[in-house]
């Protein structure tokens, strides 16, 4: 994990975060053995079909699942404050995590229609972070909260500040949402699925915004999405996920250049290309992403995956470096790219 | 407004079909009440005969109906005949105590019962909450007239720190009238706690899991401000709902409490008119009670939109 990140100084470090949940079928695998770090004002995305465990990945780093829903958890969490000390989150108590929620770290959720409370005017739902972690008085508070919802983009703050979440359009209320997440001028936003619930013509907006706030705060981004095309032109580095493992790693530029693991290719081969000619069949991945109850034998993917052989049936694949990559994992026995030494990721 | 506006012909509407099957029914009943007032050995049936005049009992039903139902509206249930007193005034002055205890008991169910049943969904599925339920159920299961005597056990009788019987008047004395309308009031109480904490249980698990509580959650905000703030109010509809039906049958709801304490309460009145067969004075209680009913969902209605912007909205 050589991750150079060299030009700002790092902000989160997950190493071997392993998260497991009680469901009424079962043990859930939701997380497996995930390894990632993320510098200050940089993005990741990570992609990842439905039930890849991206989101119970977003919320473990937030410490936002439910304790009892948890059946095992291990991996530990590392994030640098901003006196430059370490803490690991995984190990912290909820009192303490609380006071980082908010200040340290953000989410912004996936669907703006439930994400806020309906019977709460938008003033209370604003000033609760504002009152809360920096200590504003009322007046103060209203008066920073209209300021930031102008700053994401709502015509007539002041006017709408008191207006209920019924009565704002989806885009305007996952504006809010945004708005609610930037109060405390976070290190880190975590973006899960932002747009997914949104019309085409507002998703584009969302994502402008949160680049455009991104670059203003210099915050870090964790940017997750199931369409690998809303990550190639926002990230820095993609964490492709699947079955709860990070099947692959890389720059943004590498991974489309050099994708090496058969998943990746059918995530990037299901994109429609404007430069297709018309009529062109998507590709889509044949079968269903599995249940992540009670672990399987081998590789993950390989039911579905169109170069399996034996092997991938029988052993877990481990993460490896690409030769000769910078930053560059993956988890195959059998990486795609031509005139890349296959064999040294064997073993 | 306009709430009111679309509510009042249904209401009104409502209040006329109940007072109809209440006189049809009490009317209905076997048992003259004549022979009731009269005594039932050696009364001559001339007499019988001529008090059912006097009364209007030989008139047809539909046309006492409408004769009674007009005065009722003016205000005036009639007379008793067996006491003489008017019934509308009966109701009046024993109203203010079955109020008291009802909103008494009301007021302690639901200080006891909100606390409790966050409490318990917070901690949904641990011991503390399984002990909470299971001592919940155990008072819902127990009839209310057990209840009042339990009470009555301990606390009057075993630890006498109450009168086991009797009211005193809220302008006669403020201490002890409380100390008078407590144990009735806890009584009712007991039984209305484990049903309001059940259904707020049920409703904030169901509320806590919603995002815009993760969302709370992801701000840093203390535990306790969310449950208070973000999880109660979305909660409370089935609540408010029972609440209101409750304070609305609050006469019916003290019948037994009433008569085990000795109170002068309405619902009293009305257990001793049935007794004696007063069946105007019944007919004048089961009126309002009904009125009291539709009034308070009516009001119960209103607070909705109190509690959810969005019902304020739509009108």
């Amino acid at each position: 994990m050589t991750d150079a990140n060299q030009h700002e100084p790092l902000l989160l470090r997950v190493t071997g975060l392993t998260v497991r949940l009680n469901s009424s079928h079962g043990l859930v695998h939701a997380v497996e053995d995930v390894s990632f770090s993320l510098a200050r004002g940089q993005t990741l995305g990570i992609v990842g079909e439905s039930g890849s465990g991206k989101s119970v990945m977003a919320r473990s780093l937030m410490g936002l699942l439910p304790r009892r829903s948890i059946a095992f958890g291990s991996g530990s969490i590392l994030f640098h404050t901003d006196n430059a000390q370490e803490q690991d989150l995984a190990q912290m108590p909820d009192k303490l995590m609380r006071h980082l929620r908010g200040p340290a770290m953000a989410m912004v959720f996936q669907d703006p229609m439930t994400a806020l409370n309906p019977v709460l005017r938008l003033s209370v739902q604003l000033t609760e972070p504002l009152r809360q972690h920096l200590g504003l008085d009322r007046q103060q508070a209203r008066s920073r909260a209209i300021e930031l919802l102008a700053a994401v983009g709502i015509p007539d703050a002041a006017g709408r500040i008191d207006q209920y979440p019924h009565q704002l359009s989806g885009g305007m209320r996952q504006r809010v949402v945004i708005a609610i997440a930037l109060a405390c001028n976070p290190a880190l936003l975590i973006a899960d699925e932002p747009t997914t619930a949104l019309d085409v013509t507002v998703q584009k907006q969302i994502l402008d915004l949160l680049a455009r706030l991104q670059r203003e705060h210099n915050m870090a981004m964790i940017l997750i999405t199931h369409d690998l095309g809303v990550v190639a032109s926002r990230a820095d580095y993609i964490a492709v996920m699947y079955a709860g493992r990070i099947v692959e790693y890389a720059p943004a530029r590498t991974l489309f250049t050099s994708m090496q693991h058969p998943y990746t290719e059918a995530l990037f081969k299901s994109i429609p290309r404007i430069n297709d000619p018309s009529h062109t069949r998507l590709q889509a991945i044949p079968g269903r992403p599995p249940q992540l109850i009670n672990a399987a034998v081998g590789c993950a993917f390989a039911p579905r995956c169109q170069y399996v052989q034996p092997r991938c049936r029988q052993q877990t694949p481990p993460v490896v470096e690409v030769p000769d990559a910078r930053e560059h994992r993956h988890a195959c026995f059998y990486p795609i790219s031509p005139g890349l030494n296959r064999e040294e990721g064997d073993d | 407004m306009k709430l009111l506006a679309r509510k009042l012909p249904w209401l009104l509407g409502t209040l006329f079909a109940v007072s109809f099957f209440t006189f049809m029914l009490v009317s209905l009943l076997p048992g003259d009440p004549a022979v009731m007032i009269l005594g039932a050995g050696g009364v001559s049936p001339e007499a019988i005969a001529q008090l059912r005049l006097e009364l209007g009992l030989d008139r047809p039903l539909v046309i006492r109906y409408f004769d009674w139902l007009g005065s009722a509206l003016s205000g005036d249930l009639g007379r008793s005949p067996m006491t003489g007193q008017s019934v509308t005034d009966a109701i009046l002055s024993r109203l203010p105590v079955t109020i008291q205890l009802g909103v008494m008991a009301i007021v302690i169910a639901l200080a006891l019962a909100i606390p409790l049943a966050m409490v318990s969904a917070y901690f949904a599925g641990s011991r503390l909450d399984r002990s909470i339920s299971g001592v919940g159920f155990a008072l819902m299961s127990v009839p209310g007239f057990m209840m009042a005597i339990f009470l009555i056990l301990i606390f009057a009788v075993g630890l006498g720190w109450f009168p086991a019987t009797g009211w005193v008047s809220l302008t006669d004395s403020p201490a002890a009238n409380l100390r008078s309308a407590l144990l009735p009031a806890l009584s009712l109480a007991m039984i209305e706690l484990a049903l309001y904490m059940r259904l707020l249980r049920t409703d904030l698990i169901d509320t806590l899991q919603q995002d815009y509580i993760t969302l709370a959650r992801a701000k840093g905000l203390p535990n306790w401000l969310i449950l208070t703030r973000h999880a109660l109010r979305p909660s409370s509809f089935s609540l408010m709902t029972v609440v209101g039906l409750q304070l609305g049958g609050v006469i019916s709801g003290a019948i037994i409490v009433e008569e085990i304490f000795a109170l002068p309460g309405v619902g009293r009145l009305l257990y001793q008119s049935i007794l004696q067969r007063d069946l105007l004075m019944v007919q004048g209680i089961v009126l309002f009670i009904a009125t009291a009913y539709v009034v308070v969902n009516f009001l119960v209605d209103l607070c909705y939109s109190l509690l959810d912007p969005r019902v304020r909205y739509a009108d």
